[in-house]
């Protein structure tokens, strides 16, 4: 039996917290999260003056006794949050110990946990699905078990692009909501276009971007014959201190990259090694990005 | 001929196929890289791409394999623009190629012949001269000619060498390097178009000329050259030839036949001049006929003297041949025929102008004068008949002799005077006088050979006054006596006394039959002058001139050569005809007229073998010859492309240990 993706322990650390958007949403159920909207909730917000038109239920009545005023009662609304975890199942993720793909499919568990019991719809899918092969949706503490099973099932042999897999997703799902893309973005052909799909949409997105540490500490020597897992490259080195040197330049410079990138076109970014802890990530790391709270 | 693939003999070709096999070798043997799978060679290719781009200059100070390629590059381009530098035994930039074509360069122990292989060897020195180089091509047997000037038009001197034909001539060095002499010092040497210009005078220049560097390609049997032409002109001599060369050579042959006999002797001389003894068979022909066969043994290095005797021989041209024994090779076939003429003897033919023929019938009643010529006695009214007008119209007499008498012009023919002077004003009679004292006779000369004038008394004389040149033959104290003076063709010889006055006294003790009297002055006479006639059956030399006489009045005659090709000869203002062309052996007939024969006779042109280290003779001192002295140019870029098949060799090597970065 494989093991669980998350421990009992970790999912009862995770129960504390919530998620966070930066942006207002519109849900379609009315949820257990605070909106910056103004809705129906008890919970009251504000006073503002009566307009033509408004709804004489929210009209404070005790304030028109006292002050001979009309004041609607504004209270905040309470709406549901859309969570998408979008994961790069490529091969390549297939890589480390534990592999980056594991890591990954933690820490959308993790993440989809805390939606799940904190009534938000959340929704699980890899970069290789079509635009039209949606997956399901998963809202309620109840089936947090399901959709533990449905990320345990997804496996790293999607060999489409990052671009073509933003694409698609973003077809598959029209509305807004909270994005979070778990990938190596090693994709030759490049991660810029995706991340603009990803600007154009105007969700919450954040980009984790995970490596193993073999990645980021090769542990290599003498004459290699590298061959790319995906596309069976072969790049012919013979490691010596100065190719180590220049592969650290290298990586040193394309993680930047990426987080200017990111930040670039307004996204969070957050990077992780396959040796993360989860609950630590998401309870630290992605609290500071302001994803968790 | 030297094979064309020569110059890469077969085991050259090993080394580049060695070359490409080891390179073959490396690259199996090259280190098989250990694959590894990865998540995505995307930083790595990053890696390398960023680490070649900037790590340039670095990996240029330690990338051994792109010195080596540098280093390759160079070596394959110094080598493709093929460097070559001057040898040392060339300076100067102006040669002279001198090729033999005598008769011994014809000898086959060099295939094709010598003369091929030294005109190969010209023209590998003239591939090799540099541009701006001149050079002039110069070929020598008896003669000296100069096949082609100075000139930088390397085209004009291959073709110059490729033009020089084989002659059957006897070698004359001496001629060759007089003329190289000549025209390699002289400041402005030009022969036509393209031909090296006069080059202008420089102040200080004009006393020393450039040298020219002369080469003497042949086969080395030259006579002594005369020291100084080499002091001046310091030539390299390349030998042509072999040691081992063999050659059995007629160098004789003389027929004649008995006195009112129908039988006539062949003596030929047939010398051996191989290492070995060797039997070969003498054949006697004449035409198509064989008249006899001689056996003979010659021990190496000695001659042979072999006699035919033959009945019933009739006139024309006997040939003598030696007949190849199967035992050994002949080399030189030039000298294996000999041809000689058989003909009856033909005399001088005398005209005697004289009052009386009292002394002259005694003089000319000898054997040998009688062998000699042919006499016509004349009165001196002769000389005023229209006879006289006819002979002055042709030259059908060899000698003319007037005897106390003069005519009006001269005739067309030698003549003596005697008491008399010839006519015109070039000769001129001095005054009388008495009892003269001979005191010197010029015995050196052929008229007065074995004449004895010392006891000879003279009563009277008028001493001859010659012209410009003339040469005393007798010599008294109060004048010459005798004189020979030439005219135009001809000679005039002059006696300033008679033998006797004009009344029959005598007027010398000059005896008239001695031994060394009149009588052998006479012949003297009749033999000098008459020599003129050749009566045929003379042999010359190749290439030389064959002078002859004909009593028929015709200015043109047709010469037939030995190879059948025929010749016009016009006859010269002297009444003489000259034919240059004898360059082939063998007859040369002429029309209605004697024959000659033309045959090599010439021992050292026959001795082909040539000497373990060949050398000029050049007065006390020798020159070396230097046999492998062939390429004046060194070419440099044979090391150069082997430098580029180690570097390859090198760069795979370590390419196949220790590769990429």
């Amino acid at each position: 039996m494989p093991e669980p993706l998350l421990t009992p322990e970790t999912l009862a650390h995770l129960e504390r917290l919530d998620l966070v958007s930066r942006k207002i949403f519109n849900g379609r159920f009315k949820g257990d999260r605070r909106s910056a909207r103004k809705g129906r909730s008890v919970e009251f917000a504000d006073f503002r003056n009566y307009t033509q038109g408004d709804d004489l239920r929210f009209v404070d009545w005790n304030g028109y006794a006292r002050l001979d005023r009309l004041f609607i009662k504004l209270f905040l609304e309470e709406e549901d949050l859309h969570f998408y975890g979008l994961l790069d199942a490529s091969p390549s993720m297939e890589f480390g110990d534990p592999t980056k793909f594991y890591v990954a499919k933690q820490l959308l568990a993790a993440l989809g946990f805390i939606g799940l019991i904190r009534s938000h719809r959340v929704r699980l899918e890899t970069l290789g699905q079509s635009f039209r092969a949606s997956s399901p949706a998963f809202r309620g503490r109840h089936q947090a078990w399901r959709m533990f099973e449905h990320l345990e099932k997804i496996e790293a042999v999607e060999k489409t692009s990052l671009v073509e897999g933003v694409r698609n997703f973003g077809l598959r799902n029209p509305g807004r909501g909270i994005l979070v893309l778990v990938t190596d973005l090693m994709d030759k052909r490049g991660y810029d276009e995706a991340l603009r799909y990803l600007t154009a949409r105007r969700m919450d997105a954040y980009i984790v971007h995970i490596l193993s540490q073999d990645e980021l500490h090769p542990d290599v020597a003498g004459d290699l014959r590298l061959v790319d897992c995906e596309d069976a490259q072969v790049t012919e080195i013979t490691v010596g201190d100065s190719l180590l040197k220049a592969y650290e330049r290298t990586l040193s410079a394309f993680l930047a990259e990426a987080r200017e990138t990111c930040a670039r076109r307004s996204l969070s970014y957050a990077f992780v090694d396959n040796r993360v802890s989860i609950e630590k990530f998401v309870a630290d790391t992605l609290r500071r990005q302001g994803l968790t709270a | 001929m030297r094979d064309a693939a020569g110059a890469l003999s077969p085991w050259i070709w090993t080394i580049p196929a060695g070359v490409a096999a080891a390179i073959l070798a490396m690259y199996f043997l090259k280190t098989r890289r250990k694959p590894v799978l990865v998540p995505s060679t995307y930083l790595w290719g990053k890696t390398i791409e960023d680490h070649r781009v900037n790590a340039l200059w670095q990996r240029l100070r330690r990338s051994v394999l792109l010195f080596l390629q540098l280093l390759a590059v160079v070596a394959a381009t110094i080598a493709l623009v093929r460097p070559s530098w001057q040898g040392s035994m060339l300076h100067g930039g102006r040669y002279v190629f001198m090729v033999d074509n005598s008769a011994s360069m014809g000898a086959t122990d060099v295939v094709p012949t010598r003369l091929e292989e030294a005109k190969r060897r010209v023209l590998a020195l003239v591939d090799q001269m540099g541009s701006g180089d001149t050079a002039m091509i110069v070929s020598f047997a008896a003669s000296a000619r100069i096949e082609q000037g100075f000139t930088d038009n390397r085209e004009r001197l291959r073709r110059a060498v490729r033009e020089i034909g084989p002659t059957s001539a006897a070698s004359s060095l001496d001629e060759a390097l007089r003329l190289c002499a000549a025209r390699s010092t002289l400041a402005a040497p030009t022969q036509g178009a393209g031909d090296e210009a006069p080059p202008p005078p420089k102040p200080g220049d004009a006393a020393a000329p450039r040298r020219a560097q002369v080469f003497i390609v042949g086969d080395g049997n030259y006579p002594v050259v005369a020291e100084g032409l080499v002091d001046q002109l310091d030539p390299v001599f390349i030998p042509v030839g072999t040691t081992t060369a063999e050659n059995v050579a007629v160098t004789g042959l003389a027929v004649r036949r008995a006195e009112s006999s129908t039988t006539a002797q062949a003596l030929a001389k047939v010398r051996n001049l191989s290492p070995a003894a060797r039997t070969v068979d003498v054949e006697l022909h004449q035409g198509d006929r064989l008249l006899d066969v001689r056996r003979v043994k010659i021990a190496s290095g000695t001659v042979s003297d072999v006699l035919f005797t033959v009945a019933d021989a009739p006139d024309g041209i006997w040939d003598l041949r030696i007949v190849d024994d199967s035992q050994g090779v002949d080399h030189l076939p030039v000298d294996d025929r000999a041809w000689a003429v058989l003909a009856a003897p033909e005399k001088a033919r005398v005209l005697l102008v004289s009052s009386s023929d009292r002394f002259w019938r005694a003089a000319l009643a000898t054997d040998e004068a009688r062998r000699w010529c042919e006499v016509t006695l004349r009165a001196p009214s002769f000389l005023e008949g229209e006879e006289y007008e006819r002979l002055l119209a042709t030259s059908t007499v060899d000698l003319a002799i007037f005897d106390r008498c003069r005519p009006a012009e001269p005739p067309p023919c030698h003549t003596l005077y005697i008491d008399a002077v010839p006519p015109g004003g070039a000769w001129r009679a001095g005054k009388k006088i008495d009892v003269p004292q001979i005191i010197d006779v010029a015995q050196a000369h052929p008229l007065m050979q074995n004449v004895s004038l010392s006891e000879v008394l003279v009563a009277e004389a008028v001493p001859p006054i010659g012209p410009t040149g003339s040469l005393v033959l007798v010599e008294s104290d109060q004048g010459a006596l005798g004189l020979v003076a030439p005219r135009g063709g001809y000679e005039d010889a002059v006696l300033g006394f008679a033998l006797a006055a004009s009344d029959g006294t005598p007027l010398t003790n000059w005896p008239l039959v001695d031994g060394a009297g009149f009588e052998q002055f006479t012949l003297n006479v009749v033999q000098y002058f008459g020599r003129g006639r050749v009566a045929g059956g003379e042999s010359v030399e190749p290439g030389a001139p064959l002078r002859f006489r004909l009593d028929r009045r015709t200015d043109r005659v047709e010469v037939t050569r030995p190879d059948g090709a025929k010749e016009q000869v016009v006859r010269s203002q002297q009444g003489e005809f000259a034919y240059y062309a004898t360059f082939e052996v063998g007859p040369y007939r002429i029309d209605d007229g004697p024959s000659f024969t033309v045959n090599l006779f010439d021992v050292p042109e026959s001795e082909v073998a040539t000497a373990s280290t060949p050398r000029l003779r050049v007065g006390n001192a020798e020159i070396v010859g230097q046999s492998n002295w062939e390429p004046a140019r060194l070419e440099g870029w044979k090391p150069f492309l082997l430098i580029v098949l180690v570097l390859l060799l090198g760069e795979w090597y370590i390419y196949g240990n220790r590769a990429g970065l």
